[in-house]
């Protein structure tokens, strides 16, 4: 593939190198001297100090044969306008953009960017991931209609979970609340049987009341 | 009529003196205080510091009340993001849109934007002027 890239921060520079590295033709365009440096001292002259949100910019980078770009700049309008750019003058056949500010993702994608990159979810994603379980939304419940007191909820048996290979048959139901189904890891049904083990990474929906929901939910993250 | 203005630069000023009196109010946005330097204030001229670009800002200038917003600043990028972003969310009913790169402009009067370019219309005095 050949991939132009706009813009040589962090990501610019990471991306260029995994793309170099799995046989891809790559050019930066990136019209800050400093950045620009550091990408041809470390991968030679794979690129241009120059705009890449320009039509003639790009047009000299051989957008016409370019399979893909990647605008990963620090500034929603370059990344838009690049995009815009090579799609609508050039037809590439895909464009791929980061977004910073989050409110903009949508607009993006309304625009015509083929692919948006929320960095605000990203590192939230990463965040969350680096939690402990119990913070983590491993906890799931709606009503079971408009007004109900009776909800369906759904708990995921996290890593450190301590009921990982205990019974169904020793979980504690509190009155009016019942199991409706268990599913492992990989999202198949397991039948229900007083035998039944509890694997890491099972799902167990239950149907019952506010009160059983924290008391089950305790148990079952703790 | 309110009209949204974005970026205070010569343009806005002389813009902005000539329209504001009773009938049309006139807010400026800018990121930068320093630009508001060469303008002032009066009744019908407000300035605000604030980016264009985002939402939350725009809403400071009561941008879906606004009947004009014309988008200024020295970067094409940000007027093109500022010009579509009102126009696709805010339904502005005139959006004026400064672009300078005149291999840019083509591409967004095709997408619906009103475009100034200003490269082309300087272009063209000088072209005319030595005929």
């Amino acid at each position: 593939m050949y991939v132009l890239i706009l813009g040589c921060g962090t990501i610019g520079y990471n991306l260029a190198s995994e793309l170099l590295a799995s046989g891809n033709e790559v050019l930066v365009l990136e019209p800050d001297p400093v950045r620009y440096s550091l990408v041809v001292n470390a991968f030679g002259s794979i690129a241009l100090q120059a705009d890449g949100t320009k039509p003639n910019t790009l047009e000299k980078a051989g957008v016409r044969r370019a399979d893909l770009l990647i605008a990963v700049t620090g500034d929603d309008s370059s990344n838009l306008v690049g995009c815009q750019v090579a799609k609508l003058s050039f037809n590439i056949p895909k464009t791929i953009a980061l977004v910073n500010n989050p409110e903009n993702e949508s607009l993006f994608k309304k625009l015509g960017i083929d692919v948006t990159i929320n960095q605000t979810d990203v590192i939230l994603q990463d965040l969350e991931d680096s939690i402990p379980n119990a913070e983590k939304p491993s906890f799931f419940e709606m009503p079971l209609s408009e007004n109900s007191r009776r909800k369906i909820f759904r708990v995921h048996v996290e890593l450190e979970s301590n009921v990982t290979g205990i019974k169904v048959n020793d979980i504690q139901l509190p009155d009016d609340t019942s199991l409706l189904m268990m599913m492992d890891i990989r999202g198949n049904t397991k039948e229900i049987e007083s035998n039944t083990t509890i694997d890491i990474g099972d799902e167990l929906v239950f149907l019952g009341n506010e009160d059983s929901i924290r008391v089950l939910n305790n148990w079952l993250t703790m | 009529m309110n009209i949204v203005i974005m970026g205070c630069n010569e343009i806005a000023v002389n813009v902005s003196e000539k329209m504001a009196n009773q009938e049309n109010k006139i807010s400026i946005i800018d990121m930068h205080e320093q630009n508001f330097l060469i303008i002032q204030e009066t009744e019908n001229i407000k300035t605000i510091i604030g980016d264009g670009t985002d939402s939350s800002d725009l809403e400071l200038v009561n941008i879906s009340q606004s009947d004009i917003f014309i988008a200024l600043e020295p970067s094409d990028n940000r007027n093109i993001l500022a010009a579509q972003k009102v126009k696709s969310l805010y339904r502005v009913p005139i959006i004026l849109c400064l672009i300078s790169d005149s291999k840019k402009d083509g591409i967004y009067r095709k997408l619906g934007l009103n475009v100034i370019s200003s490269t082309s219309l300087i272009s063209d005095i000088v072209l005319d002027s030595i005929k």
